[in-house]
C-alpha cells in the first residue's frame, strides 16, 4: 500500500472548479466590443472630470463635491454641503488641474438640497452640460464623480461606475434629512464626500447631483443605494440659484389619494392654485406637466420638483369629461436654520449677465455705443375692437431720438402723420397735433408703452450705463407654448428681471434662459390693480439687429398685435 | 448559445409587450425578467429585523420562494406583485436549516385597501410569470448578474423593484454567523460583488445577463472567513431541492427540531486528541493518536500541527475541534499538517476497524 | 395579463433562433452599453481570471490573535488634556475592524519564490505561515519583512522557476478602465472576482491607485488587473491616517486602493533585506484646542523634534512644502511616511520662521513627554474627540 503521506502537489492538484463551467472562450463573442466600450468610457471621463469640483470650507476641514456647468465658474452642489459655510458664504474649490480656487456660495435651494456656487481666479473654466433626466432609464450607465472620504489630494475626482437602479423615486426625509423628490436611484458607489457631485450618463451629461445614500448597520458606507437629485428639477431652479436667491418650491395646495386605481383630488384649499385653475374635489388627476400620474405617491414626488409661481399644465377628468388647465403654484417656504439674505452684488451680477446675453443675441455683442436714433413703422391689428375684420389694421410710425422720450404717431389714411404720443419708462402723454394740450393715457396703454421704452431705449444702452439700482433678478419662470410634442406643449425657462415702470408698476421681464431673448414682460400695477402682458416674438434681422418684430399686448382693456417694418437705425 | 434561444426570444417578446419604447441598455432584459417575477413582501419586523422583504415567484399559480425571517412568522404576510397587485401570502413550508421558506400567494381578503393599491378583482385562477427552477444556467465567475428585490423598501406599489448589478464572484460553502450565532446553512452559495447584505434584500432574485435565475439572495450574515458582511445567493439547485421537498415531490429531510445538537449523529471519530491548555487560542497540535484509528493508519503522529481540514484553515484547537465534529464517515478527509519544517497533506480513509 | 400567456407559450415552443435583444435600438449606440458589449465584457473578465490565476498564492496562517488597541481609561474632561500630553506614543491599528482567521491572498513577485501581499494579513502576528502555490504545492513561507505604513508584506517560499505576472506601470493606467480584483480569501481553489473601474490615480500621497471594485479581506493582498490581464496594483486597505488596519472598515464601499507597481518595486527592494518599515513619529503632541494653526503642545525627550530644537508653543507652518493650516493637514502630510524618512518643517516661533529637517522616528525610539506647565488659556474649549498624535 502506498504511503498515505505524500507531497502536497500530488494530493491537492490544481483543480479548475467543477461547479463553474470551464473558462473556455465562447467563439461567437467579439471581445473588441468590450474594449470599445471601455475606451469610450475613458474618453468620456477625461472630458468630464476637469469640471468636477472638490468643495471645501475655508480651512479645508470638511467638504463635499460639486460640478461646473458653465465657463464662468458657476457650479452646482448640495445645500447640505454649503450649509455650514453660509456665515461667510466663502469656501474653496479644487479642480483636477491641482489648483484651489476661491468659492462663493450664491443661491440655495434648501428644499431640493441644491446650492449654486461660483469659482473665481481663472478664465474659461471647464464645464459639462446638464442632460435630460427624464430620458434616464433603469439599467443605464451611471458614473459618479466627487471626493468621497476626501481622499483626493490633487483635487482629481474619484470616478465610480454603476447603473441606474430606479427612476422617479421618492425618499422621505427622516430627522434632519431632506425629502428627495423624483430622484434617480443608482448602485454606483457614492460615499460621504460625494455629496454635491455629478452623476453622469454614458454620454457625459449630468443627469443628477448625488446627495443621499441608504446605509445598513455597518455605518456610513455605500451599500449600493445612492440617490441623485434629477437634473430636470435643478434646471428649473437655476435662474434663482444664479441670482443668489433662496429658491422656493411650489405647491398646488391640494392633495390627491389613490382610490380604486385612480388618483382623485380629495382636498383642495380655498384660494388654492388648483381651485383657481378650476379643479374641484372628486376630479380625477390624469396628468401633471404632461406626465401621466400613476399614483398619489408619484404625484407628490413630481410636485416636489417645481418652483413657486410655476405654470403647470394639468389634465384632469370630471365624470366622462377630460379637462385641461394651467395652474400657477403657490410658494412653500423652506425650513432654514439661519436666515438667508440675498446678496445684492450677486443678484446684480446676474442682472448684468442676463442683459449682456440679451444684447449679444440682439446686437451680436454687448453694446458699447448705443444706437443714435432709430425709427420704424408698425402695423397694428386691434384684436379687441376689430375681432371680426382681420383686414383692418392701423399704421404707426415710431421714432426714438437721441435723447428724450420716444414718439409714436398714427398715420392717417392720406399718409399724413396724426397726433403724437410721447412715452418713456415712467409716463406716456398724448399730445394733439398743434397745441401742447396733453392728457394722460389709460393706465394699461401707458404700461405697455413704458415697457416698450425700457426695451427699445434702456436695454440698448451699454450695460455699465444702465441705471440698475431698482432692478432685481427675481429668479425663474416658465412660458408654456402649445406644440405638437408628446406632451402637447413646450416649456421655455425664463430668467426674470423686475424693472420699475410707469411710476407705480413693476415689469417682470422674462428672458429665455437658453437663447437670451426677451420673451415677455408682465407689468403689474398693484395700485391700479391692472396687469398687462407684452409678448415679444418674431425675432428677425433688421439692419444687423436681431429684433422682436411681433409684439402682442394684452390687458383687460387692450388686445393688439404690432408688426414692425421699415426699420432704420443710425 | 442556441439552448438559450427560446428564452431570449421569450424575453424579447415580453419587452415589446411591456414597454412600448425599445431601449438600448444591455441589462434591460435581465432587469425586466427579474422584476416581473419578484414580489415585495411586508409583515412583521422587530429590532434590526426588517418588516419587509423580497421573494421570487417559482410557479404559475403563485408559489413564492423567500428566506426564513421574522416576516414569515407574521400572522398575515402581504405581497405586492410587479404590477402593483396586492396579495396575501401563506406559508406552505419552511426549513430552518437551509433558512428557506415557500409561500403561496392568495387573493387578498381585504379589498379596498386604504392606500389604494389595486386589488385582484376577478375570481379566475391566479397566473403569474415565474422562474423555472429546473433550469441550470451555465455559470462562470465574472458573469454579469442583476439582483432584483425590495431592499430598503425604496419601491412602493407598482413601482419597479430596486435592482443592483455586479458579477458572480465565486462559489463557496457558506461559513457565517448571524450576530453571535452560527448560521445554520453551510451549503453551497454564489458570492457576488454587489452589496446585497441589506435589510429587505434577502429573497431577491439573482439573474444572469440572459434573465435566467441563477440564485436567490440569502439572509444578512457575517462571514467567518473574512469577518465582513457577506453578499451571497443560494444557487438554483439548492432552491430546486427545497422546492421539490416543500411541494411534496421528494421527501423532505428531517427537520432538526429544537435542540439540534442532541439529535445530531455522533461525529465520525478520527481517533485524534489535540493538545489542551488553559488559554483560549491554542495551536492545534496533535497530542495523542489512538492506535488503529483512521488517523493512526494514515500516519498522523503526536506533535503534528494541523493546518487545515478539507481545505479549511483551522487557526486553533477550538476551530479544529469544531471542524472535526462536522466530518462525515462517508467522505475521505484531507488534513494538511506541518511536521517540523515540512508540510504534508494526509488523506484519511474511513475503513472499518 | 396578455403578456403572461405569451411568455408561457414561447417557452413551450422551444424556438432555437437567437434573438439579439439590443437589435432595433434607435438610441445612440455609443452612449449606452449594449447587450453584445456586456457579453463581450464577461468574456474579457473570464480571460483575465484565466491569465492571472497562475500567479495567485493562498496564504494560510496559524496562531496569533486579534490585536486590540489600548483604549484610554475613562477620564474627566479636565484630566484629558493633561493625560494626553503624558500619553506615550503608541502605534495604533487605525481601525476597529476585526480580522478573521480565514486564508488570504498573495501574488508571485519573482520566480525565485518572493511573494507580495498586504501587511493587513499579518496584523495578528501569526506563528506560522504557509502558502499554497498556483501549482498546488503547499509550502512553509517566511515573512521576510513588511511595511506597516504602505501596507505591503514580503514572503519567501523555497521555490524556483515560479511564473511571474505581467505588470502595467502607473503611466499605462487610465481612469475609467476596467479594474478586476482577484483574491483567495474565501478559501476556494479558484479566486473570487470583483469588478469595477479605476477611480483615480496618484492617491495616498502618490502611492496608490483607487478603484471602485469591491475590495475586502477576500482580496486584500491580491492583484488589481486591467482588462488585458496585466497587474496594475496590489489591493490593500488604506486610509489617510496611520494604522495597519486603517481603511479596512471601508471594505466593499466602492472606495478601495491598490499600491502601484513602481512603489511596490521600491519598497520590496528594501524589504528583501529583511528591513521592515514602521510608522514615523515626530515626537510631539499638538494642541488641538485651536481650530487653526498647528501649535506644538509638548515635545518628547528624546525625539527627532527635540533634537531639532522644536519647542512648546512653536507653530508648524509647513511640512515637506505642504502648508499646515490645522492638525488634519499635518496628519495628511505624514501618514504615508515611515520612520527614517526626512521631513522638512517650516516652524514659526514668535513671528520668525525657520527651517528644520527632521528624521521620523519609530515609536520605541521616543522618550516620554515631559510634564509641562499649562501654556495656553485654559478657558479655550477642549475638542471632544481625541485625535491620534503625530
Amino acid at each position: 500500500m502506498k504511503s498515505p503521506i505524500e507531497t502536497i502537489c500530488c494530493a491537492l492538484p490544481y483543480l479548475s472548479a467543477a461547479w463553474f463551467a470551464g473558462l473556455s472562450h465562447a467563439d461567437d463573442i467579439d471581445t473588441s466590443l468590450a474594449f470599445e466600450a471601455e475606451r469610450a468610457r475613458i474618453e468620456m471621463i477625461e472630458r468630464a472630470a476637469p469640471a468636477v469640483v472638490c468643495v471645501f470650507d475655508e480651512v479645508q476641514r470638511g467638504g463635499g463635491s460639486g460640478v461646473l456647468i458653465d465657463p464662468d465658474g458657476y457650479g452646482l452642489t448640495n445645500y447640505h454641503v454649503v450649509a455650514g459655510m453660509l456665515e461667510t458664504r466663502r469656501g474653496l474649490g479644487g479642480l483636477s488641474d491641482g489648483r484651489l480656487y476661491e468659492l462663493e456660495v450664491l443661491g440655495i435651494d434648501p428644499t431640493g438640497d441644491v446650492a449654486m456656487f461660483r469659482l473665481s481666479g481663472r478664465d474659461a473654466f471647464p464645464h459639462v452640460p446638464l442632460g435630460d433626466s427624464d430620458a434616464v432609464r433603469i439599467g443605464d450607465t451611471a458614473i459618479a464623480m466627487g471626493n468621497p472620504f476626501m481622499v483626493s489630494e490633487d483635487y482629481k475626482p474619484t470616478v465610480t461606475m454603476g447603473i441606474v437602479t430606479g427612476v422617479h423615486r421618492y425618499q422621505w426625509g427622516q430627522g434632519r434629512q431632506l425629502v428627495y423628490s423624483d430622484c434617480i436611484q443608482m448602485d454606483t458607489p457614492i460615499n460621504p464626500g460625494n455629496s454635491g457631485g455629478p452623476l453622469f450618463n454614458a454620454a457625459g451629461e449630468v443627469i443628477g447631483i448625488n446627495g443621499r445614500i441608504s446605509v445598513n448597520t455597518r455605518g456610513r458606507f455605500n451599500v449600493g443605494f445612492g440617490y441623485a437629485i434629477s437634473a430636470n428639477q435643478i434646471k428649473r431652479f437655476i435662474p434663482a440659484l444664479r441670482a443668489g436667491l433662496v429658491a422656493r418650491h411650489g405647491t398646488l395646495q391640494a392633495t390627491v389619494d389613490d382610490i380604486g386605481g385612480e388618483v382623485i383630488f380629495d382636498e383642495i384649499m380655498r384660494d388654492a392654485p388648483a381651485y383657481d385653475a378650476g379643479i374641484r374635489i372628486g376630479d380625477r388627476l390624469l396628468s401633471f406637466d404632461g406626465i401621466p400620474i400613476r399614483s398619489a405617491n408619484h404625484f407628490a414626488s413630481l410636485l416636489g420638483t417645481y418652483p413657486e409661481a410655476w405654470p403647470v399644465p394639468i389634465e384632469y377628468a370630471r365624470g366622462g369629461q377630460r379637462l385641461d388647465t394651467v395652474a400657477r403654484l403657490e410658494p412653500l417656504s423652506p425650513r432654514l436654520e439661519t436666515p438667508f439674505e440675498a446678496d445684492r452684488e450677486v443678484n446684480l451680477r446676474q442682472v448684468r449677465r442676463v442683459l449682456r446675453t440679451f444684447q449679444e443675441t440682439v446686437f451680436g455683442a454687448a453694446v458699447t455705443h448705443p444706437p443714435e436714433a432709430w425709427s420704424y413703422e408698425l402695423s397694428r391689428r386691434d384684436l379687441k375692437h376689430a375681432k371680426n375684420n382681420p383686414e383692418s389694421y392701423e399704421r404707426y410710425r415710431v421714432s426714438l431720438p437721441p435723447r428724450g422720450p420716444a414718439q409714436i404717431r398714427r398715420m392717417r389714411a392720406d399718409a399724413a402723420p396724426g397726433p403724437a404720443i410721447e412715452y418713456d419708462a415712467t409716463t406716456a402723454l398724448r399730445r394733439s397735433e398743434d397745441n401742447a394740450d396733453a392728457f394722460e393715457l389709460a393706465p394699461d396703454e401707458r404700461m405697455a408703452l413704458a415697457t416698450r421704452y425700457i426695451v427699445e431705449r434702456i436695454l440698448t444702452q451699454p450695460i455699465d450705463q444702465i441705471h440698475l439700482s431698482d432692478v432685481a433678478h427675481a429668479g425663474g419662470d416658465a412660458l408654456i407654448e402649445p406644440d405638437h410634442t408628446q406632451r402637447g406643449f413646450t416649456r421655455r425657462l425664463l430668467e426674470v428681471l423686475e424693472w420699475p415702470v410707469a411710476q407705480t408698476a413693476v415689469a417682470r421681464l422674462g428672458f429665455d434662459a437658453n437663447s437670451g431673448r426677451l420673451m415677455q414682460a408682465v407689468v403689474r400695477d398693484r395700485l391700479a390693480g391692472i396687469e398687462v402682458t407684452v409678448r415679444f416674438t418674431g425675432y428677425r434681422d433688421v439692419g444687423g439687429v436681431n429684433w422682436p418684430c411681433e409684439i402682442r399686448v394684452e390687458s383687460p382693456g387692450l388686445t393688439y398685435e404690432d408688426s414692425i417694418s421699415k426699420w432704420t437705425i443710425r | 448559445m442556441p439552448r438559450l434561444g427560446a428564452y431570449i426570444l421569450a424575453l424579447a417578446a415580453w419587452a415589446t409587450v411591456l414597454s412600448p419604447a425599445v431601449r438600448a441598455g444591455g441589462f434591460d432584459h435581465a432587469i425586466e425578467s427579474a422584476g416581473i417575477r419578484t414580489v415585495k413582501l411586508y409583515g412583521l419586523g422587530a429590532g434590526l429585523q426588517a418588516g419587509y422583504g423580497s421573494g421570487i415567484i417559482v410557479s404559475e399559480d403563485g408559489l413564492v420562494l423567500t428566506v426564513f425571517s421574522l416576516l414569515i412568522d407574521a400572522r398575515t404576510i402581504r405581497a405586492t406583485a410587479s404590477d402593483g397587485t396586492r396579495y396575501e401570502a401563506e406559508v406552505v413550508h419552511r426549513d430552518t436549516e437551509r433558512q428557506l421558506a415557500l409561500l403561496k400567494l392568495v387573493q387578498s381578503r381585504h379589498p379596498n385597501q386604504p392606500d389604494g393599491t389595486i386589488e385582484q378583482a376577478n375570481d379566475a385562477a391566479l397566473r403569474f410569470p415565474f422562474f423555472d427552477l429546473s433550469g441550470r444556467p451555465e455559470l462562470r465567475r465574472g458573469d454579469w448578474v442583476i439582483a432584483a428585490g425590495n431592499p430598503f423598501k425604496v419601491a412602493d406599489g407598482a413601482e419597479p423593484v430596486s435592482i443592483a448589478h455586479g458579477v458572480l464572484s465565486a462559489k463557496t460553502r457558506l461559513d457565517a454567523k448571524r450576530r453571535t450565532k452560527k448560521f445554520p446553512y453551510t451549503g453551497d452559495v454564489l458570492v457576488i460583488d454587489s452589496i446585497t447584505s441589506n435589510p429587505g434584500a434577502p429573497g431577491s432574485a439573482l439573474v444572469n445577463l440572459e434573465g435566467r435565475l441563477v440564485g436567490m439572495i440569502g439572509r444578512v450574515v457575517i462571514s467567518e472567513l473574512t469577518h465582513t458582511h457577506f453578499n451571497y445567493a443560494y444557487p438554483v439547485d439548492v432552491l430546486h431541492e427545497f422546492f421539490l421537498e416543500a411541494t411534496g415531490a421528494t421527501p423532505s429531510k428531517p427537520e432538526p427540531s429544537g435542540r439540534a445538537d442532541e439529535e445530531r449523529p455522533r461525529p465520525a471519530d478520527l481517533g485524534l486528541r489535540l493538545s489542551k491548555a488553559g488559554y483560549r487560542k491554542v495551536l492545534p497540535f496533535v497530542e495523542r493518536v489512538r492506535r488503529g484509528s483512521p488517523a493512526a493508519r494514515a500516519g498522523i503522529r503526536p506533535d503534528d500541527l494541523i493546518l487545515s481540514i478539507n481545505g479549511k484553515t483551522v487557526a486553533d484547537v477550538e476551530a479544529c475541534n469544531r471542524r472535526l465534529e462536522t466530518l462525515s464517515p462517508q467522505e475521505p478527509v484531507v488534513l494538511v499538517i506541518r511536521r517540523g519544517r515540512t508540510i504534508h497533506s494526509v488523506r484519511i480513509e474511513w475503513e472499518e476497524e | 395579463m396578455v403578456a403572461r400567456r405569451i411568455h408561457t407559450g414561447l417557452l413551450v415552443a422551444g424556438l432555437t433562433l437567437v434573438c439579439s435583444p439590443a437589435a432595433g435600438s434607435d438610441q445612440d449606440p455609443s452612449a449606452e452599453t449594449s447587450y453584445e458589449a456586456l457579453r463581450a465584457t464577461q468574456e474579457v473578465f473570464h480571460d483575465v481570471v484565466e491569465k492571472v490565476v497562475p500567479f495567485l498564492v493562498r496564504i494560510e496562517t496559524v496562531g496569533g490573535s486579534q490585536p486590540t488597541a489600548p483604549l484610554p481609561e475613562d477620564e474627566t474632561e479636565e484630566e484629558k488634556p493633561r493625560k494626553r500630553r503624558q500619553h506615550q506614543f503608541q502605534d495604533s491599528l487605525g481601525s476597529d475592524f476585526v480580522v478573521a482567521d480565514g486564508p488570504t491572498t498573495g501574488l508571485v513577485y519573482s520566480s525565485d519564490g518572493y511573494i507580495i501581499t498586504s501587511s493587513f494579513n499579518f496584523v495578528r502576528e501569526p506563528i506560522l505561515i504557509s502558502g499554497v502555490l498556483p501549482d498546488g504545492r503547499r509550502m512553509a513561507a517566511d515573512l521576510v519583512a513588511r511595511d506597516q505604513v504602505r501596507k505591503i508584506a514580503l514572503l519567501k517560499v523555497e521555490a524556483e522557476g515560479l511564473p511571474t505576472p505581467k505588470w502595467a506601470g502607473v503611466d499605462d493606467v487610465r481612469v475609467g478602465q476596467w479594474a478586476i480584483a482577484l483574491g483567495l480569501g474565501l478559501g476556494e481553489q479558484e479566486p473570487s472576482v470583483s469588478v469595477g473601474i479605476i477611480s483615480a490615480l496618484n492617491r495616498m500621497s502618490g502611492n496608490a491607485i483607487q478603484t471602485d471594485a469591491k475590495l475586502s479581506p477576500a482580496n486584500y493582498g491580491g492583484p488589481l488587473c486591467d482588462s488585458s490581464g496585466r497587474i496594475v496594483g496590489l489591493c490593500t486597505p488604506m486610509a489617510q491616517r496611520h494604522g495597519e488596519l486603517a481603511g479596512a472598515e471601508m471594505y466593499d464601499s466602492g472606495v478601495g486602493f491598490a499600491l502601484y507597481r513602481e512603489r511596490i518595486d521600491d519598497i520590496v527592494s528594501v524589504l528583501k533585506h529583511g528591513k521592515s518599515f514602521y510608522r514615523g513619529w515626530l515626537g510631539i503632541s499638538v494642541d488641538t484646542r485651536f481650530m487653526e494653526g498647528v501649535i506644538v503642545a509638548n515635545v518628547a525627550v528624546p525625539s527627532p523634534t527635540h533634537s531639532a530644537d522644536v519647542k512648546v508653543g512653536d507653530r508648524l507652518v509647513s511640512a515637506n512644502g505642504s502648508p499646515l493650516r490645522h492638525y488634519g493637514d499635518l496628519m495628511r502630510a505624514l501618514y504615508m511616511l515611515p520612520a527614517g524618512e526626512q521631513v522638512n518643517l517650516v516652524i514659526d516661533r514668535g513671528g520668525k520662521e525657520w527651517q528644520a529637517s527632521v528624521k521620523l522616528a519609530r515609536s520605541d525610539e521616543l522618550g516620554s513627554l515631559p510634564e509641562v506647565a499649562e501654556p495656553f488659556d485654559p478657558s479655550l474649549p477642549v475638542p471632544k474627540e481625541e485625535p491620534p498624535q503625530p
